[in-house]
């Protein structure tokens, strides 16, 4: 708890935080400005020629593509987020604060994780004009639109835990940040491979994708088995950036 | 109130730490003191359980640091060689963190922030930020952080280093007025500094504990030279000589302006017959005055023993080695 809300408050003074809320949210609104014109094109054409017009619809033609930029811009500022949360106290030397206090590991990996995820919940908060913005001109089903938020937030939380595995690795922010952005990376696109092979092992790397699970959300549907993806992938970075501490202690 | 048992820490090939045993008790400030590279701050990260030992125990207020981690951390306020404080931060803000570090209850938090505050120094700066204290400020907030919640033990590391004479003292003073309330452990490779704060001292070089006393008893019993600081009106060559001559006599030297340094086993008080010697020479005796061996004497005596005592070994290895 004291290490979440001093995290929390190390953001809230530190620039980082607030150049990449404002890059993303220039990137956002460019892309969502964009999308909503084209959109507006599209249907117009669309709209002349019967039956046509019913493939059209607000989600699939603004919500989802909105998105999918977004995770992408995501993918690209969410490791710088979190690439000093593990290795800036360690160049500082103020991890001989952190384990010498009677706290546990775990203790100080969830509260940098909760910290992290604090601020992305704050971000995709002040996202949320985008499609408040669509909503004044069209319909919008508010249903899907939550459904593509918890996603995004879903996938926010693997990209701060393995942001925060890459952290525990190093002692330089930026070799921090670029082996978060390159596990992540890799997750993002594993199942392209997925066409090139057959039988199981398609399935095996579809089911990695990280993209693959993402696309159900940004559709608006919910699924059991894209939420457990998401959630024990973070599980599982976050333990593994547990054992990584603990490890680095005996090795040093 | 510490016992540390048998401690030892390898790193890959190379031991910092040897089978170091020593114990503090309640109250007492123990310095801990060894040049620089000799396991001081290995040994004081196994005691607070930042490193774990590779071999050995350590047991503070009767809970081991290896069974019950979290245990032996509530009992010890470490402050260590960099103090390990958020630039970000104001100075409450960084000890209101520790304390909630500590598990402090919030209700008791700003007092025992205030308290720290009020100990440590800092009435005049806790609301500035961390980044823009000087050093010795930033040492103070480390002691300071150390103190919060008042934990029963203090581990020092190398407290007043990097500090101004009069932040060395007032440092001190303040380490001096803990002892009794709290168990200190504060170590130093400056042998005055640790004579200044503690009662007793661990000297410990290549990682082995070399000596473990007051520091009455470690002069005494370290002290087996003496020299007497003769001092002559009509210096000439032959003063020398006859000092030299004198039964007893280990080595001559001079000490400028007419004076010579004899050396002679403590066992052995040769003044009388120096001061007979010189009478009787015709040199006129000024002065004659027995020179205790410093501590400092003795912390380098001990320290650089060792060494020799390494080489040699270190030297017939290579030799043996070599050899056909």
């Amino acid at each position: 708890m004291a290490i979440l809300r001093r995290e929390v408050r190390g953001y809230l003074i530190s620039p980082v935080a607030y150049v990449l809320l404002g890059v993303l949210l220039l990137l956002g609104g460019y892309f969502n400005f964009d999308i909503v014109t084209y959109y507006a094109a599209a249907s117009l054409r669309a709209a002349q020629f019967p039956g046509m017009a019913e493939q059209f619809t607000a989600q699939e033609g603004i919500i989802g593509p909105l998105f999918s930029n977004l995770a992408v811009i995501l993918l690209l500022i969410l490791p710088l987020l979190t690439m000093r949360l593990l290795a800036e106290e360690r160049a500082r030397g103020t991890y001989e604060l952190l384990f010498t206090a009677p706290v546990n590991v775990t203790a100080i990996v969830v509260g940098k994780f909760l910290a992290a995820l604090t601020l992305y919940t704050v971000i995709l908060a002040v996202s949320v004009a985008w499609p408040a913005y669509t909503a004044t001109l069209l319909h919008l089903d508010w249903g899907a639109v939550a459904a593509g938020y918890l996603g995004l937030w879903l996938m926010g939380a693997v990209f701060i835990a393995v942001g925060l595995l890459a952290s525990s690795l190093t002692q330089h922010q930026l070799i921090a940040a670029v082996i978060g952005f390159a596990i992540l990376l890799l997750s993002w696109v594993v199942g392209w491979a997925g066409h090139n092979v057959e039988g199981q092992a398609a399935d095996l790397l579809k089911y990695l994708s990280l993209l693959d699970h993402l696309e159900n959300f940004f559709q608006g549907v919910i699924d059991t088995r894209d939420v457990v993806y998401f959630a024990s992938f973070t599980g599982l970075a976050l333990l593994a950036t547990q054992r990584v501490l603990d490890s680095q202690r005996w090795r040093s | 109130m510490i016992h540390v048992d048998h401690l030892s820490k390898r790193y890959g090939a190379t031991e910092a730490v040897r089978d170091l045993s020593f114990h503090v008790a309640p109250g007492e400030i123990l310095g801990f003191l060894g040049p620089n590279g000799a396991g001081k701050t290995t040994t004081l990260r196994m005691i607070t359980g930042f490193l774990p030992a590779t071999a050995g125990t350590v047991t503070v207020g009767g809970k081991e640091i290896f069974d019950d981690p979290t245990a032996v951390k509530r009992q010890i306020g470490y402050l260590p060689e960099n103090p390990p404080l958020y630039p970000e931060l104001t100075v409450t803000e960084q000890l209101t963190f520790a304390a909630r570090l500590k598990g402090v209850a919030r209700r008791q938090r700003p007092a025992a922030v205030d308290e720290a505050v009020a100990r440590a120094g800092l009435t005049q700066v806790r609301k500035r930020l961390i980044a823009n204290l000087s050093k010795g400020y930033r040492q103070r907030v480390g002691l300071g952080q150390a103190l919060v919640g008042s934990p029963p033990v203090l581990i020092l590391d190398e407290p007043t280093v990097g500090l101004d004479p009069k932040q060395i003292i007032e440092i001190r003073d303040l380490i001096r007025a803990l002892a009794g309330d709290h168990t200190v452990v504060l170590s130093s490779h400056i042998l005055p500094e640790v004579r200044a704060t503690c009662e007793r001292v661990v000297i410990i070089h290549q990682g082995r504990v070399v000596a473990t006393d007051t520091f009455d008893t470690l002069a005494a019993r370290l002290r087996d030279t003496q020299k007497v600081r003769v001092a002559v009106a009509r210096p000439t060559p032959e003063v020398a000589t006859r000092l030299g001559a004198l039964p007893d006599v280990v080595a001559v030297s001079e000490d400028g302006d007419g004076a010579w340094l004899v050396e002679t086993p403590v066992a052995a008080d040769r003044r009388e017959q120096i001061a007979k010697a010189m009478v009787d020479g015709g040199f006129g005796l000024l002065a004659l005055e027995r020179q205790l061996l410093s501590l400092e004497e003795v912390f380098l005596q001990l320290t650089t023993e060792e060494v020799d005592e390494e080489a040699a070994a270190v030297g017939a290895a290579a030799g043996g080695g070599a050899a056909p």
